[in-house]
């Protein structure tokens, strides 16, 4: 099973054993990225100059406050992105390809107590760890910030998987087989991942696409509501908010910046795109 | 013996001979599409806009072929006689699709009975480069209005090479996420 461990809001750090472990991954990756840092030192200054050129950001917020954890948004990306079934077997071995999925982050610190169920996708982070470690740039951060997987690129050594602290990429360890005329309904735009390669959420980008080539057709700009990933879509309580960081202007640039805001394993310094919120 | 040794070679240069022309019929142009179309007399001859019968390719993502029943618009009367004609109107009488074989095929291209990971998928609009690019059809698929033999195989290959080399010569993305998905 994929461990919930790492994966508590930063905030509710105390004295118990999650602590020490956060600590413990926190150290960890900042004696690594000392290590990287010389070589790879440009990262870090992107974004800035991204913004002069005037291309997007493209970020995400889930509203925690608002989320129910009904799963739509799981179920709307499994079918949007062709993601194979699974079976009982898989799921029980924590091979279940979900690029958006819940998990159960006991909720230490919280008023509610208990348990808190987080919709966690690529976090699609500033500075993302598995882009570091690919040998081959199947996995690389694309001009507008979103982190890409080239599945004809991938060699499938997981490397990525071992190095994402949120969980979120996915080996396909098996054929991609759908039972009966089911591989029919496909959604044309995705390919299904063969056998043996990493896959993630890329913010449905094929959506983008179609949304540029839409645009470009009617001779105008592309807009904030041409360009909707599916979990957005889906969702049923509208807590899931997605648009262009880089504008200031936008929603999802005034959620992220609200006093509620705050990113998973902000201390590791991944910089993630997906903020989520919450009432303190 | 020598005589032997020499009838046994005689007869693998006829076996040889065989296989070579069937292999040369098979490969003969014309027998890959169902109707001998010729561009040239289209394009050349009579003028005809490529996107007259392409429109898709102004329109949207594929640019199509259009229907039999749109070509008898000419050919109730233009070349009558031909038995090439003859075989369209069969077809629109029929009112049948003509099989036409896709020649030109970004992947995952089943064509190719070698290995073509299933996971190279290509996001291509014609839309895109005939309409808003104002590309000319000639930079992907070669001198097509000249051919006066069917298209059966690619005159130009879809190589990302050549995608990348016309993207960078005019400040279009190369982001990898903009072709693969
Ligand atoms: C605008 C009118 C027009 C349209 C539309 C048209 N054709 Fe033609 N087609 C011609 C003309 C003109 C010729 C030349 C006749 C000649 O040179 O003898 C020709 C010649 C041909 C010939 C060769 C006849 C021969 O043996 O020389 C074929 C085959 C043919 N057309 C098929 C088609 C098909 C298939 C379509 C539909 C995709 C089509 N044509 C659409 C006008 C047209
Ligand atoms: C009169 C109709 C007509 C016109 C005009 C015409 N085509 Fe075609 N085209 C066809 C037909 C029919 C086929 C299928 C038979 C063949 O492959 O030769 C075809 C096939 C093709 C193919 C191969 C498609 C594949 O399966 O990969 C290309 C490329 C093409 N045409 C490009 C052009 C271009 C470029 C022009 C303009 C210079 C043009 N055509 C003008 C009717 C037309
Ligand atoms: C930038 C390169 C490019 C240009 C310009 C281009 N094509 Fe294509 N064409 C392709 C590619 C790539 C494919 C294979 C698409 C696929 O497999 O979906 C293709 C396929 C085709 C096909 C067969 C499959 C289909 O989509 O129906 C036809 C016919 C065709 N092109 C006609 C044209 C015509 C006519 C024009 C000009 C008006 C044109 N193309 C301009 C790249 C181009
Ligand atoms: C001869 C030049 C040329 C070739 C060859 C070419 N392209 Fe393009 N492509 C363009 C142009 C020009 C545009 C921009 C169209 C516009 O202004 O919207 C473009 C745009 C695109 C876009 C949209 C990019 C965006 O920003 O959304 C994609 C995707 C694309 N091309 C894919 C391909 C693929 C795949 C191939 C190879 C099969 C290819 N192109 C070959 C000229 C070319
Ligand atoms: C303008 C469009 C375009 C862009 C941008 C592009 N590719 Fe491609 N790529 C293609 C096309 C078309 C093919 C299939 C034809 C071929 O094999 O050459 C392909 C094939 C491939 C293949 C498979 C080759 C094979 O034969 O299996 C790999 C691997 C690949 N691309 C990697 C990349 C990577 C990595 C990037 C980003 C750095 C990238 N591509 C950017 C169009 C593109």
């Amino acid at each position: 099973m994929r461990s919930p461990g790492p994966l508590v809001d930063t905030r509710a750090g105390d004295g118990t054993r999650r602590g020490f472990l956060k600590a413990g991954l926190a150290a960890l990756a900042g004696g690594w990225a000392l290590l990287v840092r010389p070589v790879r030192g440009a990262a870090a200054s992107e974004p800035e100059s991204r913004a002069a050129e005037g291309l997007p950001r493209w970020g995400m917020v889930i509203d925690l406050d608002r989320c129910t954890a009904c799963q739509s948004c799981t179920a709307a990306c499994a079918v949007e992105n062709n993601q194979s079934l699974g079976s009982v077997a898989e799921a029980a071995r924590g091979r279940l390809n979900r690029w958006i999925h819940i998990v159960a982050v006991p909720d230490v610190g919280g008023e509610r107590g208990g348990v808190r169920l987080v919709p966690i996708p690529c976090q699609h982070c500033e500075n993302p760890p598995c882009v570091k470690v690919c040998p081959t740039s199947a996995t690389y951060m694309n001009p507008e910030g979103i982190v890409g997987q080239v599945y004809s690129r991938c060699i499938g050594c997981r490397y990525c998987v071992n190095a994402c602290p949120y969980t979120c990429k996915y080996f396909n360890w098996s054929e991609p087989k759908w039972p009966g005329d089911m591989a029919e309904s496909h959604n044309p735009d995705v390919s299904p991942r063969e056998k043996g390669v990493v896959e993630k959420c890329l913010f449905c980008h094929h959506r983008l696409q179609r949304a540029r080539d839409r645009a470009r057709a009617e001779g105008r700009r592309i807009r904030e509501a041409d360009y909707v990933p599916a979990c957005v879509t889906a969702c049923p309580t509208g807590a899931i908010g997605f648009g262009d960081l880089n504008d200031p202007e936008s929603s999802v640039s005034q959620m992220a910046g609200s006093p509620r805001a705050f990113r998973l394993l902000e201390d590791l310094g991944t910089r993630p795109k997906v903020a989520y919120l919450r009432e303190r | 013996m020598k005589e032997r040794i020499h009838a046994l070679l005689g007869w693998l240069l006829v076996g040889l001979a065989v296989v070579g022309v069937i292999g040369w019929l098979q490969a003969t142009p014309g027998s890959a599409q169902p109707i001998a179309f010729d561009h040239q007399k289209h394009v050349e001859g009579a003028g005809l806009e490529c996107t007259l019968c392409h429109p898709g390719a102004r329109e949207g993502r594929r640019a199509g072929i259009v229907a039999a029943g749109e070509c008898m618009g000419c050919h109730a009367d233009a070349a009558a006689e031909s038995p090439e004609v003859k075989k369209l109107k069969a077809f629109a009488d029929r009112g049948q699709q003509i099989p036409w074989v896709q020649v030109y095929k970004a992947p995952p291209d089943d064509s190719n009975m070698f290995f073509r990971p299933n996971a190279v998928r290509i996001n291509f609009s014609h839309q895109r480069h005939v309409e808003a690019g104002a590309v000319d059809c000639a930079a992907c698929h070669g001198a097509v209005g000249h051919r006066s033999k069917p298209v059966t195989s690619p005159e130009l290959p879809i190589r990302m090479r050549r995608c990348l080399e016309c993207h960078r010569a005019r400040k279009i993305t190369t982001d990898c996420l903009a072709c693969h998905r």
